[in-house]
Parts: C-alpha cells; sequence; structure tokens
C-alpha cells in the first residue's frame, strides 16, 4: 500500500543472525523491532502480554488498537478498511506492500 | 518475496492443544463383552490399547525408514504415511463404549475416543465430541473428567451457546470434582471475560467468580492463563491506545512505534521458524 497512510511493521523474536538471514531469505522490506536487543531485560512481547505466534495488531491513526489476534486475514482485512476510510478511496488490488 | 500468509500462518498456541493419550484408570472388571466370551471390560480395554501402542509403535517405524530413505535421494514420504495410526481405532472403541451404554464401563472406551479423535480431522473429531458430549451429559458426576481439563473450558466452542450453557450448569451442579467444576465456571464465564466491555459488570462479575472458583483449587496454568487474559483485555481491549514501543531495528537503529502515529500500522510478531 504504497503512498498510503499505512506502515507494516515487526517484531522479530529471532536471535540477529537468524533474523538477518531471514530478512534476506524472504526478501522482506519491512522495518523491524528486536523483540529483546541484547542487554535488554525485556521483552517486548511480554509487555505487551503475547500468548500466541504470530500475533498480529492492528493500530488506528490514533494508536488505538482495532485488531489483535492470530488471524493474519482479518487483521489484513481490518487494516485495509481503516487505510481505506483515511484516504477516502477504494482499496487498490495489486498495490500491496509486502502482502 | 514471503507471502504475508506464509509469514503468519503458524500458530504455536492455537486454541486446542494436544490433550494426553490414554487415560489412566481403567474400567470395572464386570460382564463378558462380544467377541472374547471370557473377556471382561477392562480386558477389553486393555486389548484395544495394546493394539494401539503396537500400531504406532509400527507406524514410527515405517515412517523412519521413509524419511530416511527421502533424505538418501529417494521418493520423497508420501502424504499419506503421515496419517495417524489411531484412526481406524475409533470405530472400535465406539463400538465398545456402546456396548456399556450408560454405564460407568463406557467411560474409558468414550475417554479414549474423546482425547484420541480430537486432534483428528473429520470422523475422528466428529466421534470426540460425539464421545465429550456423552460424557459430559451421561456421565457427568464421574471423577475422571477431570481428565479432559482444557476441552471442559470449552464447551460452549463444541456444543454452542445454549447447550454448552446447559452442559456446564450440569458440571457445576452434579460434578464431585472441584477442578471439573471450575473448568465449568471458565467456560461459562470466558464468553464475558472475551468479549464484555472491561468496565461493564459483566466482566468484573466474571472475573470475581473465576477467581473465586480458582482459590479453592490448585489449577495453576489455569489460574495463570485467565490472569494473563484479563490483564491483556485490561492492556489491550479494542478502542485502547496501544503503549509505545521505544526499540531497535535489525540494524541496531533505534526507532518508535509511536514514529508511525498518523498512519495504519500492522504490527506482526513473528519469527522464522
Amino acid at each position: 500500500m504504497k503512498d498510503r497512510p499505512f506502515a507494516l511493521l515487526g517484531v522479530n523474536s529471532d536471535d540477529l543472525d537468524r533474523a538477518h538471514a531471514a530478512v534476506k531469505e524472504h526478501r522482506l522490506n519491512w522495518r523491524n523491532f528486536q523483540n529483546r536487543p541484547e542487554g535488554s531485560k525485556t521483552k517486548i512481547s511480554d509487555d505487551w502480554l503475547l500468548n500466541g505466534w504470530p500475533t498480529i495488531v492492528v493500530l488506528d491513526a490514533d494508536m488505538k488498537i482495532r485488531y489483535r489476534g492470530l488471524d493474519c486475514h482479518e487483521g489484513t482485512r481490518i487494516a485495509r478498511e481503516l487505510v481505506s476510510a483515511m484516504d477516502g478511496g477504494p482499496e487498490q488490488a495489486g498495490h500491496s506492500d509486502g502482502h | 518475496m514471503i507471502s504475508f500468509v506464509l509469514l503468519t500462518g503458524l500458530s504455536l498456541m492455537g486454541p486446542v492443544a494436544g490433550p494426553p493419550l490414554a487415560p489412566s484408570l481403567h474400567p470395572p472388571r464386570q460382564e463378558a463383552t462380544s467377541g472374547h466370551s471370557q473377556e471382561t471390560p477392562l480386558d477389553r480395554y486393555e486389548r484395544l490399547v495394546a493394539e494401539t501402542e503396537a500400531a504406532n509403535a509400527q507406524w514410527s517405524k515405517s515412517l523412519r525408514a521413509l524419511r530416511d530413505a527421502e533424505k538418501a535421494g529417494g521418493a520423497p514420504v508420501p502424504a499419506s504415511a503421515w496419517s495417524s495410526p489411531l484412526i481406524p481405532f475409533v470405530a472400535r472403541f465406539q463400538a465398545a463404549a456402546r456396548d456399556h451404554v450408560g454405564t460407568d464401563a463406557a467411560i474409558p472406551f468414550l475417554m479414549w475416543v474423546t482425547q484420541n479423535g480430537m486432534p483428528m480431522k473429520g470422523a475422528g473429531r466428529q466421534a470426540a465430541k460425539d464421545s465429550l458430549h456423552e460424557l459430559v451429559t451421561a456421565h457427568r458426576g464421574s471423577d475422571r473428567l477431570e481428565e479432559l481439563s482444557w476441552m471442559l473450558g470449552r464447551l460452549v466452542y463444541f456444543f454452542g451457546e445454549e447447550e454448552g450453557a446447559a452442559i456446564g450448569a450440569g458440571l457445576e451442579k452434579d460434578s464431585p470434582n472441584e477442578e471439573v467444576r471450575t473448568w465449568a465456571v471458565f467456560s461459562r464465564t470466558s464468553g464475558s471475560l472475551e468479549n464484555a466491555p472491561v468496565d461493564s459488570e459483566a466482566f468484573q462479575e466474571a472475573i470475581a467468580e473465576l477467581r473465586a472458583a480458582l482459590a479453592k483449587v490448585d489449577m495453576e496454568m489455569l489460574a495463570e492463563e485467565v490472569e494473563n487474559r484479563i490483564a491483556v483485555r485490561e492492556k489491550f481491549s479494542l478502542g485502547m491506545v496501544a503503549p509505545d514501543i521505544q526499540g531497535l531495528d535489525l540494524a541496531g537503529n533505534a526507532f518508535a512505534l509511536s514514529d508511525y502515529k498518523g498512519k495504519v500500522v500492522l504490527l506482526d510478531f513473528w519469527g522464522d521458524w
């Protein structure tokens, strides 16, 4: 969804070497947080009370939670609806960025 | 590029974790059963279980051989080779349960079908649901229902809202087992726990009931799950503002979730498993 008010972000649970290898192998082009950077005592996934992997969270423009769950299709659907509502146009098929 | 579906299609903690396999208790020694004139229900149960163990061992051996052959450059392991060797036994345990319908002797056979059929698809899973239904209705006073654990917490999921609620009420009223009654409370209140607004009376009542029920029993895992669910609802319910993340990207550069305020964000917690 290039040029639209949307960002796909990741929180990656792997060690850095593995994460880099996965990004390279799968040509991932979105930005990822390290779940627990070296030296950190806490994990983002613990702060976010995750009870399953992978988990999808969709936030609106005000950072309000609009979806949280394990269903990537439902999360994607809600994100697309929110983006369409924001820019006032229908979803543009074939313009997904990394989906 | 990896598809989003591929990236996010696997769940390590689905709603149906695998139950333990064979039940540990046995039916009482009673009347003889058909086919083996001197065979008691206990004999029959033990014979069937022994057959499942032999079939499992043979299946593991065959599968190992096929996998070794594949690694050595041979043909890929056919999909049919992964099929559970327990599938043909479901009907046999069901038949044994029917032979003792309405008596305690049926319980171990029903337990076997419930626990082993639930991870299956199609007929096996349906048989498991049917057996679970018989256990939680006709045998709801049995102490052995405790072994069904998580299934008792999902009665509404298995049997629908109305019947699931009625079955749960029966267990809460009639089961002599505190853990079974606690699972029934969990089943009854989980809808409010998951869906009622956090500031609603229904949500607060559900929490109070669950905590009161869990205070009476030593069910640490369920207590942790309940507290986690409560915390998730109180912090991450729909409409709540997400907490910011101040972190590092994979290159070590600092960035924040709030950098993207003003955009719709799809945040994917993932790993390369």
